[in-house]
Parts: structure tokens; sequence; C-alpha cells
């Protein structure tokens, strides 16, 4: 029908505008982030004691600092492992693309939104896929963002961290920030509820953290470290050894998979 | 009216949310042309059945049909034909009316200009201020306009009157009597019978999820009921006007009579003319107490 077709992209344009300050935010967010920690570097650099303190940590603390529990804090890469990539940034995102992701479908329904669009010929799958996609462009621009600011500062205080390192780095910020968006996307299309799509998502990402952290340290929790997201996106060090494609496509297409079953109950399900 | 088509109907359609039955077997049908009244008090069903009609809610029995279509199943080719406007009017805070209908325009494939300016202009639509920032009444008018978006053959409306002012109230109901002339039909929710009867054809009353009746307007009004008052110069022999047909609440104090009357007058007319009238005064009652009373016996059934 010719009304689907002149409407085709329109939700996902009106999502990118809604969100525009807050993206510009979080991605601001994140530039100075990475800038901090690049001035930083300097006054870090060739301190070996730093890397002894490190090594003297009991396993536990290491674990939870960093993605691998392995790292060589006298190199840049290192060193923006444990403050960026171990914590914070997978942190940040997350955080971004629960709060987006949460708003997506189960905000705009809270807020009444939703009804006027879903009014319009529109299916509610194409309705969560536009908003999806929105999320998915958010993520880009956020983790371009974050790879531009370690180029640039990378280059400015010396840093030599490669092109390559740099992009896995962002992409594995990027991919973890989707799967987390989308639990949020799929539970708030599913119930209809925000605060049950970020709780459920935040939880989500805090259990595939933990997995990982305790996975280093526990023998029970060993063999469940493969299905944690976290582990699979940065248990490599990125910003080191780069991004294990294969666990990020997994990632990628669970996330994808969480979304669409999402679409199948929010298809089904009466609008609150 | 009654051999135009058929837009939209109901068919024994149920909502039960849990024990709470929202909407019991509810059964009607809009033609074309006709604006319907959907009246009913606060949590009677009014907008379950709205959304049930919007394919929003799935009915738990029964069906909802708009254009021959399932409203649950086909709700994306219903959607193309038919305009809502929800009962609390909550659009996006930060997009202006303007930003708003592009949106809705475009979404619905439409040369979004056409038409638009000229029904901001009768609604009073404040195009450029940002939603948060208007009043309930404004976000209504604004509501109505993307409502009437793209000419629909079928319009949905919940309580599209509340909050406006006489005169935009009364612009409303002209667009849609024009609407309607143009073989709209139309259904507009209320909890107050005034808010539609200068504009409806026709009103379905809903009371804890049941249809009580249906009625056209002309047939409430010639039910209307009329107070009468009558002084005579003496008088009349009490019991005179019991048996007047449609007479009730015959109260004789002295030379006074005071009755209603439901109905033609003119048996009550004949009867006072026996007597000398010094003085006469009748009143329509509004259609509210006509509405109330037929209300009031549906009730007892």
């Amino acid at each position: 029908m010719s009304t689907a077709i002149a409407s085709r992209g329109e939700i996902t344009r009106q999502m990118l505008r809604g969100g525009r300050r807050a993206l510009a935010a979080w991605a601001s967010a994140f530039a100075a982030l990475i800038a901090l920690y690049a001035v930083i570097w300097p006054s870090i650099r060739g301190n070996a004691r730093w890397q002894e303190l490190f090594s003297t940590l009991p396993q536990t603390y290491r674990a939870i600092f960093t993605a691998s529990g392995q790292l060589d804090l006298g190199t840049p890469a290192g060193y923006l492992g444990i403050e960026l990539m171990g914590f914070l940034g997978p942190a940040l995102i997350a955080a971004y693309a629960i709060s987006t992701g949460a708003a997506a479908i189960a905000g705009e329904e809270g807020q009444g939104g939703l009804e006027v669009t879903l009014s319009a010929p529109v299916a509610r799958g194409q309705v969560l896929a536009e908003r999806t996609a929105a999320l998915v462009i958010d993520l880009a621009v956020v983790a371009i963002t974050a790879g531009l600011a370690l180029w640039v500062f990378s280059l400015a205080f010396g840093m030599h961290l490669g092109v390559a390192a740099i992009a896995a780095a962002a992409a594995a910020l990027g991919i973890f920030g989707f799967f987390t968006g989308a639990v949020a996307i799929a539970v708030g299309a599913a119930t209809g509820s925000t605060a049950l799509a970020r709780g459920l998502a935040a939880l989500v990402a805090v259990a595939s953290y933990l997995i990982n952290a305790l996975a280093q340290v526990t023998t029970t929790v060993k063999p469940t470290r493969p299905l944690s997201p976290f582990y699979l996106l940065f248990g490599n060090e990125p910003l080191q050894h780069g991004l294990r494609s294969a666990g990020a496509l997994g990632v990628l297409a669970v996330s994808l998979a969480l979304v669409a079953a999402g679409g199948v109950v929010f298809a089904r399900r009466d609008l609150a | 009216m009654t051999d135009a088509a058929v837009v939209a109907s109901a068919e024994a359609l149920t909502k039960r949310y849990g024990r709470v039955l929202a909407l019991d077997r509810l059964t009607l049908e809009m033609r074309a042309g006709e604006v319907l009244g959907f009246l009913g008090p606060n949590g009677a069903g009014k907008t379950t059945t709205l959304r049930l009609l919007m394919g929003y809610l799935r009915p738990t029995a029964g069906s909802a049909r708009v254009l021959g279509l399932d409203a649950w199943t086909d709700r994306v080719a219903v959607h193309a034909r038919t305009g809502y406007l929800p009962g609390d009017v909550r659009l996006w805070p930060r997009l202006t009316a303007r930003e708003a209908v592009g949106h809705v325009a475009r979404l619905r494939g439409l040369d979004h200009d056409r038409g638009v300016p000229d029904l901001a202009k009768r609604l009073d639509v404040e195009l450029d201020r940002p939603f948060r920032e208007l009043s309930k009444g404004n976000r209504q008018k604004a509501g109505l306009l993307l409502a009437l978006l793209g000419d629909p053959r079928l319009l949905l409306l919940d309580e599209p009157t509340s909050g406006l002012d006489p005169l935009v109230q009364q612009e409303f109901h002209h667009i849609l009597r024009e609407r309607a002339e143009a073989g709209t039909a139309v259904m507009l929710s209320s909890h107050v019978l005034s808010e539609v009867e200068h504009v409806a054809d026709r009103v379905a009353i809903i009371r804890s999820g049941r249809l009580l009746m249906t009625e056209s307007l002309a047939s409430l009004r010639e039910n209307a009921r009329h107070t009468v008052e009558v002084r005579f110069a003496s008088p009349p022999p009490p019991g005179t006007f019991a048996s007047i047909p449609g007479i009730t609440d015959v109260r004789l104090d002295g030379p006074v009579l005071r009755c209603t009357m439901q109905g033609v007058v003119d048996p009550l007319v004949k009867a006072l003319a026996r007597y000398r009238v010094l003085d006469l005064n009748s009143h329509e009652a509004d259609l509210e107490e006509t509405f109330l009373a037929l209300y009031g016996q549906e009730d007892r059934r």
C-alpha cells in the first residue's frame, strides 16, 4: 500500500530528532572522559610502581577492574583497558542505551505519543523496527565519537593506538550498548512498562559484567563465562588484541532475536 | 439514513480485565453520514469501546469491525481510514502542533499542507508552541486537528469537546457536520448529553459496560418533557386533569395547576380550554432531563 511506503523511515527520523540533545550530551561525555584519561596519561606513563601495585592486587580485584585480568598498565592500551574499557565505558554506553531503549516503546506508551503514532496506518512491528534502527544510529554516533576521541587524543598525547584497535574498542562499546538497549526495547515492547524495561536491562548488564568477573576467580561460574556478552566483547581487551568476531556477531544476533521476540509479544498485546 | 452503508460495528463486543468486565456484549452499528453520541458516566466503557475499535485492545469475545475489516487483526488497514482522538491528549512534549501534524501526515503518506491551515484556523490551534506549554484545551484542539487529517471515513473521538471554550466547540461541531454530510461516520463520547445534543443524530447510552439504549435525537426531542404551570380564575374540580394522556406530577393548589407533560401537549390544551385561564407558563425541560428519565426507566428493568 502506498501509504506504508510513504511513511517508511519517518518514525526513525522522528525519534532521532527527539533524541538529538541527549545524544549530543552522551557523545560529548564520552569524548570528555577520553580526553581526561589522555591528559593524565603522560604523568602515569613509565610509572612502574603502578604496574607493581596492580600485579599485587588479589585476582578478584583485578577481575573487577578489567575484562581480562591480564593487562600491561605500562602501555596506553593497557592503561585505557583498565580505565575506560574495564568498567566505565561499558557502563556509560549501557546507561545511555537502556534509557533510550526503554523510552522507545514503553516510554512513548506511558507518555501517550505511541497511541498517536499507532493511530496512523503503521504496523506495530514497523514502529519497533524503526525505533530500534534509531537506537542503532544513536549508538553508532556515540561509538564513533568515542573512537574519534581516542584517535585524536592518542595522537595528541603520544599514545600510539592503532586505528584497528581503536575501531575494535569502539565497536565493542557500541555492540555492548546495543545488547543492553535491545533488552530494554524488547522488555518495554512486551510489557509496556518503562520501569521493568530499565530494571531488567540494567540487571542483565550487571549480570553479564559480574559473570565475567567472577568466572576469573571461581570455578563454579567459569563455565558460564562464554554466555556473558561483556566477556565476548571486552574479554579479549579490544584495544590491545582486537575484537573476536564470532563473539561480537553472536551478541548482535542475540540482541536482534530479543527485539524480534519483543515485537511478537508487542503485536499481540493490549496497549496500556 | 438506515440504508447508508455500515462503516463500523460492534458485535457482542466484550472486554474483560481479570474479574472486571469492562464491556459486556456491546452491539452497535455506525453508518456513513451519521454522528453518534456515545454517552455514559466515567468508567462506563466508552474509552474501552473506542480503543477496541482502534485495535489497541484485543476483544475477550465478540468483534469490532470497521469498513468490513476486523479492528484487531486488520488494524493497519483500518487506521488508514480512521481518525482517532484519545481521551487524554498527550503528545510529544517538545514538538509543536505543526511538527506533530507534519509527522502524522507523513506517517499517513499525505500532502500535509492540504486543508491543515484552514482547519487550524477554524479550531484556533496554536501551531508553533511546544505541547508541554499548552493548556488542556489547546492540546485538545491540536489532537482534533491530528484526528481530522486525511479525511477519514470514520472518526472516533473520545470526549472531544471537554476543555474547549464554547465558540471552538461550536466550530468543531460545524466541522463534524460537514464531515458527516460528506459521508464520514462520527462517534463522539461524552458523559454529558448537552455536549453532543447539537451535533449528534443518535445517542447510545452505556453504563457499567452495557449498552442501555440507542435513541435518535429526534425521538428524544419528541419525548421531551414540558413543565406546565396554569393559573385559573377559579379552582377547577380535583381530578380534572389526571386522565390526560402524557400528564404526570399533577399538583392542584387551589387555582394553580402544576404538571409535567410528555410528548404532545394538545390534550392538555383542549382540557384547559374548558376553564377560564388567567396565566399559562410552559417550558421544555432540557434533553438532559428527558435523557435521565429514560435512563432511569431503563435502569430499573
